[in-house]
């Protein structure tokens, strides 16, 4: 969402650096819990900051995020300090929620405790604050605060994405738009400018080039249809993206945890819940597109065009290591090694054995073309309705899934279908990557009578909330969406 | 108009003196009839905005009445469901509450808050506080004329179609009861009475689930405890109650069924030599649908045994343990005061039969006669053998008595509510 930008504060990586520098050298933490998932970002930002990569590693196997505190190492906590790291607080409900597990749950005596938030707002007082760059701020500086933040995350390349996801980066000596349509024969690729300013691609549905031994390794009725599915591609700096396949299957809620056999040990041993199998599998279909991206820039490889090396732990890129946040006794080395190995496959497969697209589809929804006016409408159709869902809808807290999303798609035209679903796809990217909506996961029944952990998204926060409340309760269908809240 | 925040919040008091002034013309109209009317109850008054609202929203020549500038729709949000179940509010437009989490606030609440701040003769409303066994009951009497709404006139937010309209709808509201516009506000389409009921049926769930996770952490259940928990025992009775009115499961009398109060609603206004005008009449045909098309349909009528069964138990349950000591002298208790012994020595009866009754087997409409038809053991194992009389003579302890609840409330839960929430939102594979 675009917040008025007239006295915006100038949030810079330096604040960030600083104030988590301030703070981690006073505590000396044994751990950090970073609250997801902007606590994570914060962090992240630190962390890719010191280009000392010693810390990379040492920092990360130290982290929790809050939605992990349950697998975190115990003996973590047994002594020293521990932080909790948040990038502003409100209503206090998820730094309080991450506190009364530390204390209520785990034991963990108060005092141990030590809270780092970026912004605080005035009304805050349900936990104590121990150390902040931005105080008593008021409703209009909290945002402001929190959009100059997004926006930060956003310019250092969509620092917002799951703490889960893998990325791998890439650096071209060629055309953008020849490496772009490279991709796009893997499905319809949008392309788009983020609101941090980088360009982006998604590729929505991409192909499975190894469909059938990705299809007979998942456990039974496990489905792929009408799920999360793309290949995002993100501008990190001058000829450099990181590439970002998202995948997740969805998952029946009674999964036992020996049903991830199939898959590679180094994820499936560490399922021990139905939310848990939900997030490996998740990694675990993304690493089979990773097949997909480098089938489809197999040529370019290959002609040097395109340059490829999966950082080892501790790099300066190491775009690893934040896994531990949520999975700490995670096999980086191993999940490394698999990465290389579904490149690999990628890179080797025969172009006849692939089914990638031989007339790749980039559509273009840069500001000015048609296409960037059916996304941004998209955008406030996609709140809109997941506002709805969640009021409409009993239970309905974790918000919409993508299924219910692509409800909005009314086009019976097949071709227009594919182009708006990918629209709507690349929409659902922009609202997360702007922190309008946060990815959550629900249990909802299908039309086999089984129950499944589904992918869904939620609106981020009361602040958001109340600003598409505002909006919607006035924005009827025959007018324009909005661009700016003022 | 904007987005913007004060843009935003002249609309909202805009539409609360509008809504205040219809209100006021059906006060009007009830004090011709009765003169000792006092006011509204919050719940009639509420419901009257939202039928209100919805008549509004159905009126013609949308595109052109907004392209002059008109009040077209109010910027509410009519299903707001929070524990008072559904009610009209407004998004905030700014985060108000020092305690954080609230984003729509009812009308009713909005118009209290800024009544609060306002001189004697500004104020909205007149709050009558009548006294009643088992507490006190807020009266609103409203107090906006149509002198106050002149200026919404005068900037041509309206015109005298409007105007009139809000007279017409005052007048309509006259010739029924409050009771009658309950139903009418809160029910148009069987979809929507399908999800009013699931929100029921959901909070009682939530209620019940926390209500036994507590009691569950007692070993001795003495005054302290009937004191932290007679409030969610009684919200426990309270959405079950809800849900069955709303099931309209007892065709006896309006009292206890929507759907009688609902169709006396309709057939009051639509009935020759009342003096509804039309154009409100046209509006109501729009807005609400007949009664058979939403009772009758499955969606509606086949959460009916649903509904009965949370009301058996909670009759049974709550009924039984507000007549021991130590919930007896509880003011919660009081609320339940209606509920003769009789009564929760039948909801056991009735709960000992619901437990027979798979989710397979729940009929798709159900009548009470139903019950005469159900034989059998219960599949399910479920024994309900904890007869309220031996829990009052002290035969049972109670925790005995709540661990024997608690496993047939987890069984309604499990077996019949849990499925339809989740039916609301099946997936395609």
């Amino acid at each position: 969402m675009n917040y008025s930008s007239s006295n915006s504060p100038n949030i810079k990586e330096e604040h960030i650096i600083s104030f988590l520098n301030s703070a981690i050298k006073q505590t000396q933490p044994s751990m950090i819990i970073t609250v997801e998932r902007k606590g994570t970002a914060l962090l992240r930002t630190y962390i890719e900051s010191d280009l000392n990569s010693n810390k990379t590693k040492d920092i990360w196997s130290r982290v929790s995020s809050s939605e992990a505190l349950r697998y975190c190492n115990k003996s973590l906590l047994q002594e020293g300090n521990i932080l909790i790291v948040d990038d502003g607080i409100y209503g206090g409900k998820r730094i309080g929620s991450a506190l009364d597990s530390l204390v209520k749950e785990k034991k963990v005596s108060r005092e141990r405790v030590k809270i780092a938030v970026f912004g605080v707002h005035e009304r805050s007082s349900v936990v104590s604050v121990d150390f902040r760059w931005y105080g008593q701020l008021n409703d209009d500086k909290y945002r402001k605060v929190r959009e100059a933040l997004i926006r930060l995350f956003q310019q250092k390349g969509s620092l917002l994405l799951d703490t889960e996801h893998i990325e791998v980066p890439v650096e071209i000596k060629c055309g953008r738009l020849e490496f772009f349509d490279a991709l796009c024969s893997a499905g319809v690729g949008v392309e788009f400018f983020s609101s941090g300013g980088r360009l982006n691609l998604t590729i929505h549905n991409p192909i499975l080039v190894n469909d059938q031994d990705f299809l007979d390794r998942l456990p039974a009725k496990v489905t792929i249809r009408n799920v999360v599915r793309k290949i995002r591609i993100v501008e990190r700096s001058k000829n450099r993206y990181a590439i970002i396949p998202i995948f997740y299957p969805s998952v029946p809620s009674n999964i036992s945890a020996n049903a991830l056999s199939g898959i590679d040990s180094c994820l499936s041993k560490h399922a021990d819940s139905p939310e848990s199998s939900f997030h490996l599998i998740g990694i675990y279909a993304s690493l089979h597109l990773f097949s997909t991206v480098f089938a489809c820039l197999r040529e370019l490889i290959r002609m040097g065009k395109v340059n490829v090396r999966i950082p080892q732990l501790g790099d300066p890129d190491d775009s690893l290591a934040h896994l531990l946040a949520l999975f700490p006794d995670l096999d980086i080395e191993r999940l490394r090694d698999l990465i290389e190995q579904f490149v690999e496959i990628g890179r080797k497969r025969k172009s006849h054995k692939n089914k990638l697209l031989e007339r790749p589809c980039r559509i273009e929804a840069i500001e000015g073309t048609r296409h960037a006016e059916r996304l941004n409408q998209l955008h406030w159709l996609i709140l809109r309705e997941v506002e709805r869902i969640s009021d409409y809808f009993p239970g309905s807290n974790a918000g919409a899934s993508l299924s219910e999303l692509m409800n909005l798609i009314k086009s019976e035209d097949q071709n227009n279908q594919k182009i708006e679903k990918a629209l709507l796809s690349t929409a659902l990217d922009r609202t997360i990557d702007d922190a309008d909506l946060v990815p959550d996961m629900d249990r909802m029944r299908f039309t086999d009578g089984i129950t499944r952990c589904v992918r869904t998204f939620r609106i981020d926060g009361e602040v958001v909330l109340s600003d598409i409340r505002r909006v919607v309760a006035i924005w009827r269908s025959a007018l324009p969406p909005p661009c700016k809240i003022e | 108009m904007s987005y913007g925040r004060e843009d935003f919040m002249m609309h909202c008091l805009d539409t609360c003196f509008l809504l205040t002034f219809a209100l006021r013309k059906s006060f009007e109209g009830y004090r011709k009839r009765d003169e000792q009317f006092v006011g509204f109850s919050e719940i009639s008054a509420d419901k009257t905005i939202r039928l209100f609202d919805k008549l509004w929203e159905k009126r013609p020549d949308k595109k052109a009445r907004e392209a002059s500038g008109r009040i077209v729709d109010f910027c509410l949000k009519r299903n707001f469901n929070d524990k008072h179940g559904h009610r009209v509010a407004f998004p905030i437009a700014d985060e108000t509450s020092a305690n954080g989490k609230i984003t729509l606030l009812p009308v009713l609440k909005t118009i209290e808050i800024i009544d609060k701040y306002v001189p004697p003769d500004a104020k909205m409303f007149i709050r009558h506080e009548e006294k009643t066994s088992w507490g006190s009951v807020t009266r609103l009497e409203p107090q906006v004329g149509a002198s106050r709404v002149l200026k919404l006139y005068k900037r041509n937010l309206l015109d005298s179609s409007d105007m009139k309209l809000l007279e017409y709808f005052g007048n309509a509201c006259a010739c029924i009861t409050e009771r009658e516009i309950i139903a009418l506000g809160r029910h148009e389409t069987a979809n929507d009475t399908m999800l009013s009921m699931l929100w029921e049926l959901d909070r009682w769930k939530q209620w019940t689930e926390e209500v036994f996770d507590r009691l569950d952490k007692h070993e001795e259940i003495n005054t302290s405890v009937a004191t932290d928990e007679a409030h969610r025992l009684w919200q426990c009775w309270s959405f079950a109650r809800e849900c069955v009115l709303k099931a309209a499961v007892f065709d006896n009398n309006a009292f206890w069924s929507d759907r009688i109060a609902y169709e006396n609603a309709l057939n009051a206004l639509f009935m020759p030599g009342t003096g509804v005008h039309q154009d409100v009449l046209n509006l109501l045909k729009g807005a609400q649908h007949p009664s058979q098309e939403i009772w009758e349909d499955p969606r509606v009528s086949s959460l009916g045994f649903t509904a009965f069964c949370c009301w058996s138990f909670v009759n049974y349950f709550v009924g039984t343990l507000f007549k021991t000591n130590p919930f007896q002298s509880h003011v919660f208790s009081k609320r339940l005061s209606s509920v003769a012994n009789k009564d929760v020595i039948e909801a056991f009866h009735r709960v000992n039969k619901c437990v027979r009754v798979t989710r397979e087997d729940r009929p798709q409409q159900f009548y009470l006669n139903y019950l005469h038809s159900i034989t059998g053991a219960p599949p399910n194992g479920i024994v309900v053998d904890m007869d309220p009389r031996d829990v009052w003579k002290g035969k049972i302890g109670l925790r005995d008595f709540i661990k024997g609840a608690e496993t047939i409330a987890n069984w309604i839960i499990k077996t019949h509510v849990i499925p339809d929430l989740e039916n609301l939102r099946i997936q395609e594979i």
